[in-house]
């Protein structure tokens, strides 16, 4: 190994110690706790998979799992959709484009806390300022309960995470439509090619690595997302909002059943890995430019 | 320079400035070791609705470690981050000495509680038996794991004058409330109590529960949810839903909700402790002047009320435990204990007999509150107040069972018979 090698793994070294002892230790912990039977203050023996059994077949962690896997598909999707419109748009010539692109980046740069309470306001069933507005409007007359019924509740958290994760996906795209050579376009129109063609075949293609690498962020950070249902909704009402996080957070610190709190978060692990695996893959091979 | 000068240069440096660093740290350490040691403890805390509170704790804390010459460390966390803080120091064995305990979290963290039956003896010995109720949250396999210290209680609080205006007296029982709420109803200042996924709706809920003789599980742990009693308290909620609460009951999110309700001039009566009422006194004083409370209410199988309670625990990994122990005996010092129960203006109730009559409550709006836990149960009585107790509050299997069934998302069989398979999930044992 040459000096300038062993100079390299010298910096590195603290970046991968942090790794080690910041993700893979409370990562291998949770294996292991997910293993056992232990609770707070007690050790607990080794129990083999017996923990992801018995969450496997509790009807509330099917339902968290349900949940998460719709409100993960619906967020993703619809963030994406509106993400590239506004990609698209930002991307015309507007007045005052770099303050609108400050702008709309606010909602992802504030504290989500801050901003989930904002919401929490804004969905009070005695002085939700959403429903004042309907109503002075006249059309509503009587208040919609946002987080008193299952389905709404879901709309209502769904909403949050959707508005709350649109900019990243808008100054993501945003930054790979700017890579697009114009000449591309104005060749594209020469030939008498109309907007959908232009957008089909040249503007998807070359922004696929980028959409790739936005989406797979934003399912990993969507399904474990916890902030936004534990301070709306704590799992409710009737568990129709428990994402697996919020199941985890519930069992394991609250209850202090470590082990089973650590087998529901461990769940979601190979499957999110699969996911990840084969979109890496794919970007390499098929989109690597 | 030449290529192999730079590098050997570079590594003596890195020799030496990690030589350096260990140096410093070896000798700030042995200095600290030297130097005398005075006696100190720490004490985590959960921040109190009644800043006053958390203020006079400090005081009376630091006042006890000046008179022993020791050191004294009060922190204060909001309650929500109580429990991974408390899972975080029971685990890595490291942490404060004393800390703030919930409900039936003595029963969560009991294995790392010390035992303190020569505390609680003391103070036994000079002022007779705690309340019935404090076994219930501090006593563990014959042992005392906690220090009962106060109790906020789920009375109810009420709009005076709206009742007046119906001509109601303030409800002594169940069946007088569902007479008055449909009164009120009727005047536009309904009653309600939250039905969702919040602590206050599990302990208005469970208040009813009891008054009509249902339980969730027998004192040896098995279910018993699916029961007469159980139905005629269904019935009994359905029906005060109907004719006399607020359907925004349905959409009650949090804790707070019920307080706005009331404080917002519309509502007429809630299961509360007297938060409504402080925050009217400094924000709402006209509201304020109205409001008034009651204790609990008496139902076909006796008067049964429900609340948090409070207790302060010592860690068994503790090194300071003797100077731990003393304290929470200074705590129940009388001229102690007066001092923190006026500092909370009626929001903490004692759970020693002793101090019920203490002069905070002899104001005629905290009148109805006086020796409240004598009715106190801890969610989950008769059942033991263990874990599985635990787990079913925080699951709101109670809440979510009357919820299917007022909501109408389930009728009543299938919402019992859900609950009763959570209640087999947490551990209890299912009835034949």
């Amino acid at each position: 190994m040459s000096h300038q090698e062993k100079l390299a793994y010298l910096m590195i070294a603290p970046a991968v110690l942090m790794l080690i002892f910041i993700v893979g230790y409370p990562f291998m912990m949770g294996i292991y706790l997910s293993l056992s039977d232990a609770r707070v203050g007690q050790a607990g023996t080794f129990v083999g998979v017996k923990n992801f059994i018995e969450v496997a077949k509790s009807v509330l962690f099917q339902t968290a799992l349900k949940n998460s896997i719709l409100y993960t598909s619906i967020c993703v999707i619809v963030k994406l959709a509106l993400g590239l419109a506004l990609a698209l748009i930002l991307n015309k010539a507007l007045r005052a484009k770099k303050f609108i692109r400050g702008v709309i980046l606010l909602p992802w740069v504030i504290p989500i806390v801050l901003s989930t309470m904002g919401w929490k306001w804004m969905y009070d069933s005695t002085y939700s300022v959403i429903n004042w507005t309907l109503c002075e409007l006249g059309i509503i007359e009587e208040k919609i309960l946002w987080l008193g019924s299952p389905s709404l509740a879901r709309f209502s958290v769904i909403l949050v995470n959707i508005w709350r994760g649109t900019p990243f996906f808008a100054v993501n795209l945003l930054a790979g439509l700017m890579t697009i050579p114009k000449e591309l376009y104005d060749a594209a129109k020469t030939d008498g090619a109309g907007t959908f063609a232009s957008f089909w075949y040249i503007t998807l293609p070359f922004l696929r690595p980028v959409l790739a690498f936005v989406l797979l962020f934003s399912t990993v950070m969507t399904i474990s997302d916890f902030t936004i249902v534990y301070v709306l909704t704590q799992g409710g009402p009737l568990n129709s909002t428990h994402l697996l996080p919020t199941l985890a957070y519930q069992i394991g610190l609250i209850t202090g059943n470590l082990s089973k709190g650590a087998a529901v978060s461990l769940f979601i692990f190979p499957v999110l890995l699969t996911v990840v695996y084969f979109q890496l893959r794919l970007m390499r091979r098929r989109w690597a430019w | 320079m030449k290529k192999g000068e730079v590098s050997m240069k570079l590594k003596r440096m890195i020799i030496v400035l990690v030589m350096g660093v260990l140096t410093v740290s070896f000798t700030a350490a042995e200095a600290q070791a030297q130097k005398p040691t005075k006696a100190e403890f720490s004490i985590l805390m959960f921040g109190s609705f009644v800043t006053k509170n958390d203020e006079i704790l400090k005081e009376i804390a630091k006042e006890f470690a000046a008179q022993r010459g020791a050191k004294v460390e009060v922190d204060f966390v909001a309650i929500r981050e109580m429990y991974p803080k408390l899972t975080a120091e029971a685990e890595s064995k490291a942490g404060h000495d004393i800390v703030g305990l919930e409900n039936l979290q003595v029963s969560v963290y009991q294995e790392s509680l010390l035992s303190i039956n020569d505390v609680i003896n003391k103070i036994q010995k000079k002022y007779g038996d705690f309340a019935a109720v404090t076994k219930e949250a501090c006593y563990r396999k014959g042992e005392w794991k906690a220090l009962p210290w106060w109790i906020v209680p789920f009375n109810a609080t009420y709009r005076m004058d709206y009742f007046a205006q119906v001509g109601e007296k303030p409800p002594e029982s169940w069946d007088d409330l569902m007479r008055a709420g449909q009164k009120l109803k009727s005047i536009g200042h309904p009653i309600g109590f939250p039905l969702g996924s919040c602590g206050d709706a599990n302990n208005s809920l469970y208040q009813v529960l009891w008054a009509f003789g249902a339980k969730i599980a027998t004192p040896e742990g098995v279910v018993a949810i699916d029961s007469k009693e159980t139905r005629e308290a269904i019935a009994f909620v359905k029906e005060l839903f109907d004719k006399a609460m607020t359907p925004e009951v349905l959409g009650w999110a949090d804790n707070s909700a019920n307080n706005k309700f009331l404080l917002s001039g519309t509502g007429s009566w809630t299961f509360n402790p007297i938060s409504i009422w402080v925050v009217a006194k400094r924000d709402l004083p006209d509201i304020a002047k109205q409001l008034n409370h009651h204790g609990a209410l008496s139902g076909v199988r006796g008067k049964f009320g429900s609340g948090d309670f409070y207790s302060f625990g010592i860690w068994k990994f503790s090194p300071n435990k003797k100077i731990a122990k003393d304290f929470l005996a200074y705590l129940y010092e009388k001229d102690v204990m007066n001092r923190y129960l006026a500092s909370g203006d009626g929001f903490n109730l004692p759970t020693h007999p002793q101090f019920y009559d203490h002069p905070v409550f002899q104001d005629p709006k905290l009148a109805g509150l006086k020796g409240y836990a004598r009715w106190l149960h801890l969610t989950g009585w008769p059942a033991a107040p263990d874990a599985r107790a635990q787990e079913v509050y925080q699951r709101w299997v109670i809440p979510n069972m009357f919820m299917k069934i007022i909501s109408g998302s389930a009728p009543v069989e299938k919402a019992i018979k859900d609950a009763e398979k959570e209640l087999v999930e947490v551990g209890y044992r299912a009835a034949k």
